[in-house]
């Protein structure tokens, strides 16, 4: 609600914003995600989803909150979508889930890797909101927190695909990424054993074959980790999706499985870098 | 007697007309005929039939190609077939063909020209169903639309309006098309004025900050602004952004707008053509024949005895 989202937060803020949720009939409850507002309503025969999202989003803008008032106005312009059943459950869950298209990364100041050398990079990559409830296996609604802005990545604009732009930190310590609500962390490990200093300044993530965890002790919500092993000019660089969960994690628990397994991502080996 | 045969013999020889067409030459023809509808039906079933089998991958493109095609191989075998059935003897109809043609090529120019360029079309696959296209006529008329069939005569476009165009092949053939549908992503360029005291770094902040904020401009390949030039009254700039060819009208239209409200929300001004007065002093006296610059030449220049 504050203009000061980016001020001051307390030391570890609450990012667990998703979970079950159990509504009494016609009594909505309203959220705000971000920039984002957010509003349910259980009919006896209709799930109402409404949200208000501004014409600009900020990637800063991660706090959220339940709104006390749920029956507030909402400022135009005002989104609804009514979903029918024969009688709705009680319960709905709200589940964070990784973006529906590859994610192009760029950081903010392009990093090298110097020829022989690995390391890690802690990225991170926006969040979407899906609504499920019992017997339903795809979710009602699946909607942005934050919608990321277009873009293009491929070795000319002729080929290639669209895919989401986000701008990250890349940190190489995991603590010096600030934990947020609305971003999946992806650890990627790179191992350059060519002769040549590689620079690194956009990426493409498959976070459509990504899985999604959330680990407790940490207090963030992962993705496996991608490692990518570049071994000279001649050849494209090497990536694979590790299956065990990622080791700064600590102890995790699967949230979402990927939204397109594997095979999606075998297009971007010509041209990730 | 007389009187009564004649008629009789008339009545017989018209009888034995009709029943000789009767016996043999109607029944060939309407086997002939039957044997044509057989084998349209044939056709029809064989090529549909093949299409939602084998070609269920097929995009509307090639299932189309290859629905025509397979539906016009086995109606001119059962054509062929139905036409010796009748009498016609194929070698002799294709010989005089040969003289026909001459005669035929004459007369159907337009339209076998129509055929063969129908022909390289489908051949060059320069666009298939479902593209858009834009060609320009010579008259400059120019034409935009969904290709919703190809066929051996023509095009047939879909417009934004909702109106049918056919187009006939060979003018797709001649004239450049435009195929806005070929590659994933468009340049939308936007031609911009503004005012000669603006200043251009902050404009050019404006615009690609206004770009930036929506999120359907692409991020990469970046959006650019360009000095392209001056004009009597205002400078000419050009933004050019990319987008996903999908949204391509709604980015055109919507962008529009908020690079007014960006102008506006940072005071800078579209310009209007403007043409300054000079005021001349109130006591002024009309001019003398001094003032007006005369014309250099006026002695050189000799009139013409009676021309008024």
């Amino acid at each position: 609600m504050s203009k000061s989202n980016e001020l001051i937060e307390p030391e570890r803020p609450n990012l667990k914003w998703w979970g079950e949720h159990t509504f009494e009939l016609n009594q909505p409850k309203a959220w705000q995600f971000g920039s984002l507002l957010f509003r349910l309503t259980r009919g006896l025969q209709e799930w109402r989803m409404e949200f208000h999202r501004p014409q600009v989003q900020y990637d800063y803008e991660q706090k959220w909150h339940q709104i006390e008032d749920p029956n507030f106005g909402f400022p135009q312009p005002v989104k609804v979508e009514r979903y029918m059943f024969k009688s709705t459950q009680n319960k709905l869950q709200l589940m964070p889930r990784l973006a529906d298209r590859s994610v192009v990364i760029k950081p903010v100041d392009p990093i090298y890797i110097p020829a022989g050398q690995r390391g890690t990079l802690y990225i991170s990559t926006p969040l979407w909101i899906a609504g499920f409830v019992d017997g339903q296996k795809d979710p009602l609604f699946d909607i942005p927190v934050i919608l990321p802005k277009d873009t293009w990545f491929g070795p000319n604009h002729r080929t290639g695909e669209i895919c989401y732009a986000t701008a990250v930190d890349g940190r190489t310590e995991l603590h010096q990424l600030k934990p947020r609500a609305f971003r999946a962390v992806t650890p990627i490990e790179f191992h350059n054993t060519s002769h040549q200093q590689l620079r690194f300044d956009r990426m493409n993530v498959p976070v459509s074959a990504l899985p999604l965890f959330y680990s407790e002790s940490t207090g963030r919500l992962w993705t496996s980790q991608i490692k990518v092993l570049h071994e000279g000019l001649d050849r494209p660089p090497r990536i694979r999706i590790e299956n065990r969960t990622p080791p700064h994690a600590g102890e995790v628990m699967y949230l979402h499985p990927p939204r397109a397994p594997a095979s999606a991502l075998f297009n971007m080996f010509d041209s990730f870098f | 007697m007389a009187d009564s045969n004649i008629p009789k013999e008339i009545t017989q020889s018209v009888k034995g007309i009709f029943t000789n067409i009767n016996t043999e030459r109607l029944t060939e023809i309407l086997v002939a005929v039957i044997l044509s509808i057989i084998g349209f039906l044939i056709a029809r079933f064989v090529s549909n039939a093949f299409i939602r089998t084998i070609g269920s991958r097929f995009n509307a493109h090639q299932s189309l190609v290859w629905r025509r095609g397979i539906f016009y191989f086995i109606f001119l075998i059962f054509v062929m077939a139905s036409l010796k059935e009748a009498g016609f003897k194929l070698s002799v109809f294709l010989g005089a063909a040969g003289i026909l043609t001459v005669a035929l090529g004459f007369a159907s120019q337009t339209s076998a020209s129509n055929l063969i360029s129908g022909l390289f079309l489908i051949g060059e696959g320069s666009f298939e169903i479902g593209d858009t296209v834009q060609m320009t006529l010579i008259r400059g008329h120019t034409i935009e639309g969904e290709v919703i069939s190809i066929d051996l005569l023509s095009v047939k476009l879909l417009t934004q309006d909702n109106v049918y165009v056919r187009v006939p092949n060979e003018q797709l053939i001649r004239a450049p098309v435009y195929n806005l549908s070929k590659f994933p992503i468009r340049r939308i360029p936007i031609t911009l004025a503004i005012n000669f005291h603006e200043d251009i770094i902050k404009v050019r902040e404006v615009l690609l900050d206004v770009a930036n904020k929506y999120p359907l401009v692409l991020a990469d390949p970046k959006p650019a602004v360009t000095v392209t030039a001056f004009r009597e009254s205002s400078i000419e700039l050009l933004f050019a952004i990319w987008c996903d060819r999908e949204n391509f009208l709604k980015v055109r239209d919507e962008m529009q707008e908020r690079i007014r409200n960006g102008f506006l929300d940072n005071q800078i001004e579209i310009p209007v053509p403007k043409m300054g007065f000079v005021d001349r002093p109130a006591n002024v006296q009309p001019l003398t024949e001094e003032d007006i610059a005369p014309y250099a030449n006026a002695k050189e220049v000799q009139r013409e005895p009676g021309l008024k």
